[in-house]
Formats: C-alpha cells, sequence, structure tokens
C-alpha cells in the first residue's frame, strides 16, 4: 500500500507523524513523506527553500524510520502550490491513500478545514485522510510533553 | 482506536468498508458502522394528507433496509477483521448525525465514501463528506474509488473546465 503524507513546517507535521507512528501498518506498505514549498522567481532562492525543507524533511522521516523500524520510506521537499504538487505526486506515484493535516502553518482555525486540505480532498485521485488536531489530542500532546518535561 | 464507518447502499460505501477491512489495524481497534436514514417530509414542501400515510411506510420501509443494510456488513467485517465491531442506525440530518455519533462514541477516525447516494459525479466531493471533514471533531479518510474515467466523463469534465473558463 502507497501512503503519502503531506507534511509543512508547523508542528503540526509532528502531531500527524506521531499518529501515523501509532498505528498498525502492514508490512508492505510504504510511505512517502512530501513537503510542498512556494515557488519563487528567483531559482537560486527557490533552491534554498527547498533544501532547507528537505532538510526539516529528512529530520521527520528520521523519526517515523525510528518510530517504524523495517518499513520502506522516503522523504521528498518539491516547489510548487501545495495542493497541486501533492495531487500531482499521488497521481504519479500511484498512491492509495494521502494523509494530510486539516490545517497547516498559516490557517486560520475558524473553519473546520484548511484550504489546502480541502482542495487535496477534493481533487486527489485517491482516498484521503484529514487528519484533524483536536482539543482532546492537544491537550493529550501537552500532557506528554509535560511528562517528558518531568521525567 | 475507534474508527467509525459511515455507509449508505452506494458503490461509495462499499469501497469505503473495503479499504477499511483491507488494512492492519491496531489490537485494540473497534469498530461502528453508521448508517443515516434521512427523516420523511424534509424533501416535501406542502405534506398533504393524502401522501403522508405512503411517506410513513416508504419510511419505515427505509429504516428495515438500512438496519439491515448495517447487520450485514457488521457481520462481514467481524468475521473478516476478527475483532469487535458494532453498528447503528440514526435518522436525521445525514451529516451532523455522523459528527454527532463520532462525538458521543468518541471517535478516533471516521471513514466514509467521497459520495453517497445522491452523488452525481466522483469528481467533485460530496455534500455530507464536505460537510462531516468541516466539522468532525476527529481525523476524516474520505475513500475514493479508484480512478476509472470513462469517455462520457472526461467530455463532461472538459464541458466543465471549458464552461469555467468561459465564466
Amino acid at each position: 500500500m502507497k501512503v503519502l503524507i503531506a507534511l509543512d513546517s508547523s508542528n503540526f507535521a509532528q502531531e500527524i507523524l506521531k499518529q501515523v507512528a501509532d498505528r498498525t501498518w502492514s508490512k508492505d506498505v510504504e510511505f512517502h513523506l512530501i513537503a510542498a514549498v512556494e515557488t519563487f522567481p528567483d531559482w537560486e532562492a527557490e533552491q534554498a527553500f527547498v533544501h532547507q525543507a528537505q532538510v526539516i524533511l529528512n529530520d521527520r522521516l528520521a523519526y517515523l524510520q525510528k518510530r517504524l523500524p523495517g518499513i520502506q520510506m522516503n522523504a521528498q521537499a518539491v516547489a510548487g502550490e501545495a495542493a497541486n504538487v501533492i495531487n500531482d505526486y499521488a497521481q504519479d506515484w500511484g498512491t492509495e491513500l494521502i494523509i494530510i493535516g486539516s490545517h497547516g502553518s498559516t490557517g486560520l482555525r475558524k473553519s473546520g478545514i484548511g484550504s489546502v486540505a480541502a482542495k487535496v480532498v477534493n481533487n486527489a485521485p485517491c482516498s484521503v485522510e484529514v487528519v484533524k488536531i483536536n482539543n482532546r489530542t492537544n491537550a493529550e500532546s501537552s500532557a506528554n510533553i509535560e511528562q517528558s518535561a518531568v521525567k | 482506536m475507534k474508527i467509525l464507518i459511515a455507509i449508505d447502499d452506494s458503490p461509495f460505501s462499499f469501497e469505503a468498508i473495503k479499504s477499511v477491512s483491507e488494512r492492519t489495524w491496531p489490537e485494540q481497534t473497534e469498530f461502528r458502522f453508521i448508517s443515516v436514514v434521512e427523516p420523511p417530509f424534509a424533501q416535501y414542501a406542502e405534506p398533504n394528507i393524502y401522501v403522508v400515510e405512503s411517506i410513513l411506510q416508504a419510511q419505515q420501509a427505509a429504516l428495515t433496509n438500512t438496519m439491515q443494510l448495517v447487520a450485514d456488513e457488521v457481520e462481514k467485517l467481524k468475521t473478516k477483521l476478527e475483532r469487535e465491531v458494532e453498528g447503528t442506525v440514526k435518522e436525521g440530518d445525514i451529516a451532523s448525525a455522523i459528527v454527532q455519533e463520532a462525538k458521543s462514541w468518541q471517535a478516533d477516525l471516521i471513514v466514509l465514501g467521497s459520495h453517497g447516494r445522491k452523488g452525481l459525479s466522483r469528481l467533485f466531493l460530496g455534500s455530507v463528506a464536505n460537510k462531516v471533514a468541516q466539522e468532525a471533531p476527529c481525523s476524516v479518510e474520505i475513500v475514493k474509488q479508484k480512478q476509472v474515467m470513462d469517455t462520457e466523463e472526461v467530455e463532461s469534465l472538459h464541458t466543465a473546465s471549458f464552461l469555467q473558463s468561459r465564466l
């Protein structure tokens, strides 16, 4: 099963990966992490941003690898409009499931899901799981942080 | 982990069930099917005495059919996954009832098809899936049918984008 995990630079990304890692996956699952980077008129600047995103993404990949050993995965930062990047990648790779956060770093939390998630769901070639970080999980994760601080 | 699977009798729902049954889930995962029947009279502006009886009969039949559908799927999934599986049938607005159930049962994930029975096209997200994604207290997985676009759909897509470009 091919699972594409769409991440951005927010702390939200870590929460999504935690939820993914907490689940049980069959041995034949394959994860690709993807992060979209805004395009810039200046190619060199754009490459610098892509590189920076790739470094962050590699960190997150390392976390997931540690949590889910033996599962095939890789990470790729791509320049472009987020929803298009994600859906195009999903199409090209033959993705079966996209996992995406309900909001990114820029979203106002007014609506239930952000514009990128909504666009991905609408145009995706495959199933999409919109991960919500609700008050319950927020409380849980802050409790976890407190716990680790105590340790 | 608690998984709420929202279904009706559409092929999109069967796709959603299939995607759940083919995956590996943590040991203690619980599953619950929910199917919602819309209340009668919603689609009638002025119900009159002559149609009331037949509407109520039709509603009763719809509820009976839906309960049967849910019971069947519960049994099938139980056999397939060997896990705890429950089923519930609700009456009311479809999206609201699903969200309400997710809240009261404290579901971790809602799984549903991208369209229900009323869906016209798989190219645009159905209103129920959309509303559930917006209002759900937990994660939502919207299951899409594997894309096998026939010529007719491609043509209608072209027409749609043509119309859009004209606007």
